[in-house]
């Protein structure tokens, strides 16, 4: 265990989705969409994550048009990343919010539960 | 203050559950009532996502809040329920959880028992399901005559008797059926038990075959010589020694029907929802603006469209006081009441303005047929008038 | 957020209305209704706890309440007696057309007075014309009876003339001397001195019209939306009414060796009264909610309110009256009262039918249709 999760910059955080998605394309081969990540509270951000062609990629700011805007706060990014937030139980808490394409934000709630991320922490 | 507003975390309950059923639920809608049966494959696509309409998931994410909200439970499990049913009442009953046997556990469970019954859910393991089995052939809304025995024994009980009409039996990992120690003790006697799938001397003899609701597993379960363990009688020996006089496996049946009465009330709301949308928006492209046909549409609609309301306001009252922690059972059975009458004849209506196309196969044809046990289940319409009179003439001393 | 739970203003005051209505109107409905009037203390007292200027603009020294507040006030109050409360001086449904535009000039002239007002709905040209004139219109002819048209001396009619046009006139007696038909008044609501109001070629000039066309339909609908809610309010305290008095009835007398409630035939009865009651009462609170919130549907809300409380309120009534058996037909209890008060009740502005087919209109069209 080299770093706790509440040590890394969401910056990081963000490369580490980008990169373990591009390890391992197979549950994201043919899915195109793009989402904007707003991360609320101290040390939030704004991060979009696009998936086109097999890739994923991420970029900071919210410049380009999003299918679906997920908003939630930094705390519950992390525990949602350690796989301790079940994605569809914080949708209907509305721990997580939507804004836009349901079906999408539910299909990278399915896609980001299949990687394991923190395991790459 | 008075308010019928949704609050954020209520609205997108409403259109996450509305999505669901619009893009997964009604796409196999008619193939599942055609089938009688909802394709595993579907099903094992669903747990994944991990639509649940369980009150507990929707109740817990108000309180680990940390503030102290006002808990929501109830309001949001009637109103992703009115969603669910808009889809498919069939399919809404037969997705993967703990289902109508989830209350009592929650109820009245030990924490080990709520532990080893209600961890099986997981949207990471293959679809299981709960069920609640207290009707038989001779007992439905007399309760308190059910004839199923348990009879007490080295290390539990052993339970001889057959439930009928109970929602994925067959299917269901445990269900909560109801027996009797002593038929002499009446509802004193009765106590719940967890019995799982797969004991010996426990099978389902048949699934049966309805007028609607067809895509859900009804089923008969019989029980002969079949032992169930102290540690699967609900809430243990200590429930009911500490209780006394108290409540016994028959409150245990009757308490969770405050909860479970609103949210069918919501779900014969939104059958009803789902048939008269279809309709007005035929009317709207296919009929005439003005003269007779179009005023005769006018006035069944609106009719249709304010029993709807009704229902609804209702029902969400129900789920209010409940989440207040205020008594709500004459609530409960009122709105119960008039939503599963009002089920079947706004569906009747709809099939009226459709004319003889609504004979076919159609959906608001099977909404008609799935809207009829509304009424029935859960409590009949008699028995729910039984209770708002009984609620009504207490205060003058008399027992109806 | 979902909340059934009145605010501690409205509690106060339905607990205020609920004592008053309970100590004062029901005892002397029965006077109320052979007099054909409510008694002038009785008014005075009700005028001085502010009941008459619910719905008047604070600017008028009315108390402004929103809708929501008043349809629980309004119930508390019928619950006592409905002819009392129809039979009160005060604005009347002429508050509600001042509500609905606050800014007419015409309107401004009356803030120090203290009228009895009277709503004359007369969409169709026959017993009563309205006919354009050089400075005007002229007004002949005899109309539908009208609430208060006894005894009013402020009249908002919303009309339409030879034309077909909207036009929406305020006049008040003084000024416009109009004559009261009194006819043989049976049915109910015997208070509420309701009379035709005749008009001998009367000449009505240009200072007293509120406005024609589309505007004079855009302040009747809005108003009429608003009157509606407060109507049905008044059903729904009727319902309670009877089904207290039913329940506690039933409670207590006794048929073939038990209480009559034992009965299901009775008792399921009594359960549909409350389940009716119970229906209409949310439809009016939340179409209140919907038009104090100006919401889209707000006026189609209106419409299925009145319509659902003019349903209901006939069979509670009803049910009351045959709960009670051959005692509910005779005038020693109120429930035969009551009855012909809701009949009545439903007879005055829209019929029951015409609100379905409106409400309907606004769900297929999003508008009234053309009829």
């Amino acid at each position: 265990m080299t770093k706790t999760i509440e040590e890394y910059s969401l910056s990081e955080l963000f490369n580490k989705i980008e990169a373990t998605l591009n390890e391992n394309s197979g549950p994201i081969e043919g899915f195109t969409a793009s989402y904007l990540f707003d991360i609320t509270g101290d040390g939030g951000g704004q991060y979009q994550l696009r998936f086109q062609d097999g890739k994923a990629s991420v970029e900071a700011g919210a410049e380009a048009p999003a299918d679906c805007t997920l908003s939630m706060s930094l705390a519950s990014f992390h525990d949602f990343m350690l796989g301790k937030l079940n994605g569809t139980v914080a949708f209907m808490t509305g721990k997580l919010k939507i804004k836009g394409d349901i079906g999408k934000a539910l299909k990278i709630e399915g896609i980001l539960r299949q990687y394991n991320v923190k395991e790459h922490l | 203050m008075i308010s019928y507003e949704l609050e954020p975390q209520q609205q997108q309950v409403k259109e996450i559950v509305h999505w669901f059923a619009e893009n997964e639920m009604r796409p196999i809608s008619m193939l599942a009532d055609k089938l009688a049966n909802v394709p595993d494959d579907w099903l094992r696509k669903v747990n994944n996502i991990g639509i649940s309409m369980s009150t507990s998931t929707l109740g817990e994410g108000s309180k680990s809040e940390g503030q102290k909200k006002e808990r929501q439970g109830n309001r949001l499990a009637v109103i992703a329920t009115e969603e669910l049913a808009w889809g498919d009442a069939a399919i809404a009953l037969t997705l993967p959880g703990p289902g109508l046997g989830g209350p009592p556990i929650q109820h009245s469970g030990t924490p080990e028992q709520k532990q080893r019954f209600l961890s099986i859910f997981s949207r990471d393991e293959e679809p299981r399901w709960g069920a609640y089995a207290l009707t038989e052939p001779e007992a439905g809304s007399d309760v308190s005559g059910i004839q199923t025995t348990a009879v007490k024994t080295k290390g539990g009980y052993i339970l001889n008797g057959q439930k009928i009409f109970i929602t994925n039996g067959k299917r269901a990992s445990w269900v909560v059926a109801f027996a009797t120690i002593n038929k002499e003790l009446g509802r004193a006697g009765h106590r719940a038990f967890v019995v799982e799938k797969g004991t010996p001397g426990f099978s389902c003899s048949r699934v049966a075959h309805k007028m609607g609701l067809r895509a859900s597993e009804t089923a008969e379960l019989v029980f002969e010589d079949c032992f169930v363990p102290d540690e699967n009688l609900l809430g243990g020996e200590e429930y009911y020694e500490s209780k006394g006089s108290g409540p016994s496996g028959f409150r245990v049946a009757m308490k969770t029907f405050d909860t479970t009465r609103p949210i069918i009330a919501a779900m014969a709301t939104g059958i009803a929802r789902g048939a008269y949308e279809y309709t007005i928006d035929l009317i709207k492209k296919e009929y005439p603006l003005h003269g007779r046909q179009f005023q005769m549409a006018a006035e069944t609609l609106a009719s249709i469209q304010q029993s709807i309301e009704a229902a609804r306001l209702l029902t969400w009252e129900s789920a209010w006081k409940a989440d207040l922690g205020l008594p709500n059972a004459k609530e409960a059975a009122m709105c119960k009441a008039f939503a599963g009458k009002m089920a079947l004849e706004s569906t009747s209506k709809c099939l009226e303005l459709l004319g003889p196309i609504g004979l076919e196969n159609h959906i608001v044809e099977k909404m008609y047929r799935d809207a009829k046990i509304f009424d029935i289940f859960e409590g009949t319409n008699q028995i729910q008038q039984l209770i708002v009179a009984r609620h009504l003439y207490e205060p003058f001393g008399i027992r109806v | 957020m979902i909340s059934f739970m009145p605010n501690e203003d409205e509690i106060s005051f339905v607990d205020v209305a609920k004592s008053f209505a309970i100590e004062h109107l029901r005892p002397r409905s029965r006077l109320i209704e052979e007099t054909g009037e409510v008694p002038d203390d009785m008014a005075g007292k009700l005028q001085e706890l502010g009941f008459t200027t619910l719905e008047l603009l604070e600017s008028f020294d009315g108390l402004e309440l929103p809708l929501v507040s008043q349809v629980q006030v309004l119930e508390a109050l019928s619950f006592g007696d409905l002819a009392a409360v129809q039979g009160l001086p005060g604005f009347n449904e002429t508050a509600s057309f001042i509500r609905a535009n606050p800014e007419n000039p015409l309107f401004v002239s009356l803030k120090d007075k203290r009228p009895t007002g009277s709503l004359l709905v007369n969409p169709f040209h026959h017993s009563l014309t309205i006919q354009t004139n050089r400075n005007g219109y002229r007004l002949n002819g005899v109309s539908i009876p009208v609430k208060m048209g006894e005894v009013s001396t402020l009249l908002i009619i919303a009309g339409v003339d030879e034309n077909r046009e909207d036009v929406l006139l305020l006049l008040e007696k003084e000024t416009h001397q109009w004559k009261s038909v009194i006819g043989d008044r049976r049915l109910g609501l015997l208070a509420s001195k309701c009379a035709r109001l005749q008009f001998d070629q009367l000449e009505v000039p240009e200072d007293c019209v509120l406005a024609r066309g589309e505007a004079a339909r855009q302040v009747t609908r809005d108003a009429l939306a608003r009157i509606r809610i407060l109507e049905a309010a008044k059903e729904v305290g009727t319902m309670a009414a009877a089904l207290a008095y039913a329940t506690e009835y039933t409670a207590g007398r006794k048929a073939f060796g038990q209480e009559i409630a034992k009965f299901q035939g009775v008792s399921f009865t009594a359960a549909q009264m409350a389940i009716q009651t119970q229906g209409a009462r949310n439809l009016v609170w939340h179409a209140a909610k919907k038009l104090d919130d100006q919401e889209p549907d707000a006026i189609q809300a209106s419409l299925s309110a009145l319509h659902f409380a003019h349903r209901a309120v006939r069979f509670v009534t009803d049910s009351a009256v045959q709960l009670l058996g051959g005692h509910g037909y005779v005038q020693d209890h109120p429930v035969e009262k009551w009855m012909r008060d809701a009949q009545a009740q439903v007879n005055l502005w829209e019929s029951e039918t015409e609100l379905l087919v409106k409400s309907g209109e606004y769900l297929l069209l999003g508008k009234e249709g053309n009829g």
